[in-house]
């Protein structure tokens, strides 16, 4: 299913939290969807569903989220995690869900089975753990198998093991043909998750590329080597044409440079190499430098 | 042929049914025509057959009221109203059928609350009295049992809690009209008050007539809290 998200606004009194939103998502992708605290994600995935009023529209398929058929069947959504009765128990949860999209109890036993809380499924999820909660919440969004899987942060509270389990579930699933919408703080997780990035700041839009493409955009790969003597080597690299600057006693960054060429440099300057890594630019890295000025609650520095 | 009810009233029957509060709320609804019944056969009545129908829906009002308001209320509680709206994206499909659930089983407590109430009456008192006198008693009460499960619905939802729900209309019933009937007995304001009309509604002795036009009267402030519930849940950022 094909979700065209096509100018989404709204204001909380003067302060404008989305201001016209667009961008779409395509079956078979995995789309990231990055911002800063309080840039607007949030805010943009309820006005996708129609929970908050505003300006905009939402096409799933070029109909109106509450056009759909089946709403369930289509998109599956989970916003909070915590979001349960916390006496009614797993099983009974899904299966009242279950009304709303007609699967049956074999269905329920099944999502119970994939999320991982088969041992869990008789208890009621008071005492759960963010983890856990997480589960549970992936499990109702998924119980129909929607076409569209939308996330708010679904990775928060999971510990490593479980975070490796639902890179590999929802790649799969996206890769199986649905549409698939995360939004997550964990920029080095998304870097491995994700195809492709929407990245909001202060309400906009400012990225709506690939990953790679968002990469090489908005990074620099460099190289860097370490010598007992960089400043010989910042004099032999010149002719060349690099660009080079110091990091620690050692180290010289050189820009624009492959491994090879550096190398050779330094060889034919008869320096020892102590250290000659590549350095690609990381997403963490990529993210910041572009919501540098679009950070809504940035913290002070530290004093050094 | 197998009776294919809509999902949002599915969804909400299972959800009704796994609350384990809502199976001792009706039980409680039914417990009152038991202490009311056994209060009788203490103490004797003079219309143990046409009381017995409503001798219950006095104390199980709010307790009709507990259940109303909790059908939304605990939504907003367990913060579970927005998975409810993107399940039901058309708002009054899902509101609809919390209200149909609810009313259905206040109705089904209240029957069976009339039924035992009339038994314990017959004992106690006598058995004078129509049966279509004792119907539209029944009916009366059912309606106005139903009519308190509404009114703290609607009043949860504009207040987005239960305590809301619950506590406002017994504050109106016990306190409010109270006061105000004792400052004017007699006036228009004490002629439109919703509770003063439903326990109009289920006297003995007024007219079946008449009762139903002070039901009318209460079921006007049921429905207005129903719509502006409806209206405002309908629109409002969940």
């Amino acid at each position: 299913m094909r979700v065209d998200v096509i100018g989404l606004g709204k204001s909380y009194g003067k302060k404008r939290a989305v201001d016209d939103v667009s961008f779409s998502l395509h079956p078979g992708r995995l789309t990231g969807f990055l911002g800063p605290n309080g840039s607007g994600k949030s805010t943009t995935m309820r006005l996708m569903l129609g929970l908050d009023a505003g300006e905009g529209r939402t096409e799933w398929d070029g109909q109106q989220f509450k056009d759909l058929p089946t709403p369930p069947r289509a998109v599956g959504a989970h916003l909070d995690a915590k979001a349960f009765n916390p006496k009614r128990n797993v099983r009974e949860h899904l299966w009242m869900q279950a009304a709303a999209c007609g699967v049956g109890r074999a269905r329920v036993d099944e999502v119970i089975e994939t999320v991982g809380l088969g041992s869990v499924a008789t208890q009621a999820p008071g005492g759960f753990s963010l983890g856990m909660a997480q589960r549970f919440g992936l499990a109702t969004a998924l119980l129909a198998e929607p076409e569209v899987l939308m996330l708010d942060e679904p990775a928060n509270g999971l510990d490593p093991q479980s975070i490796q389990w639902l890179r590999e579930f929802l790649r799969a699933y996206a890769h199986s043909g649905r549409t698939v919408f995360v939004s997550s703080h964990l920029l080095a997780e998304m870097q491995l998750m994700a195809d492709h990035l929407i990245v909001i700041g202060k309400g906009t839009v400012l990225a709506d590329d690939s990953v790679s493409n968002f990469l090489a955009r908005q990074g620099t790969s460099d190289v860097l080597v370490r010598v007992p003597d960089p400043t010989a080597l910042m004099t032999a690299l010149t002719p060349a044409g690099l660009q080079a600057s110091f990091e620690g006693s050692d180290g010289l960054v050189v820009m624009g440079a492959s491994t090879e060429q550096v190398g050779l440099i330094a060889h034919q300057g008869g320096q020892p190499v102590r250290e000659l890594v590549s350095r690609t630019p990381s997403l963490e890295k990529a993210f910041m430098d572009l919501t540098r000025e679009a950070e809504e609650y940035a913290g002070k520095e530290m004093a050094s | 042929m197998k009776l294919a009810l809509p999902p949002a009233f599915i969804y909400e029957w299972r959800r009704s049914r796994s609350t384990r509060s809502t199976i001792w709320l009706l039980a409680l609804i039914v417990a009152s025509a038991i202490s009311t019944g056994v209060n009788e056969l203490a103490n004797g009545t003079e219309e143990g057959f046409l009381s017995g129908a409503v001798g219950h829906v006095s104390a199980a009002g709010p307790v009709a009221a507990i259940l109303g308001a909790m059908a939304i209320g605990t939504e907003f509680r367990w913060n579970t109203i927005r998975q409810l709206f993107i399940t039901f994206p058309r708002r009054y499909v899902i509101l609809t059928a919390k209200i149909g659930v609810i009313a259905g089983l206040v109705a089904a407590a209240s029957l069976l609350g009339s039924v035992v109430g009339t038994a314990f009456g017959v004992v106690s008192g006598d058995a004078v009295g129509s049966i279509p006198d004792w119907l539209g008693l029944s009916l009366r009460g059912m309606l106005v049992l139903i009519g308190w499960a509404v009114i703290a619905f609607g009043l949860a939802g504009l207040g987005k809690s239960t305590i809301v729900g619950v506590a406002v209309p017994i504050a109106v019933a016990f306190l409010v009209e109270v006061a105000l009937l004792q400052v004017a007995p007699d006036g228009l304001l004490t002629a439109v008050l919703p509770f003063v009309n439903a326990s109009e509604a289920l006297s003995v002795q007024v007219p079946a007539g008449e009762a139903f036009e002070h039901l009318a009267v209460f079921w006007a402030w049921v429905l207005l809290s129903l719509g502006a519930c409806m209206f405002v849940l309908g629109r409002r950022d969940a």
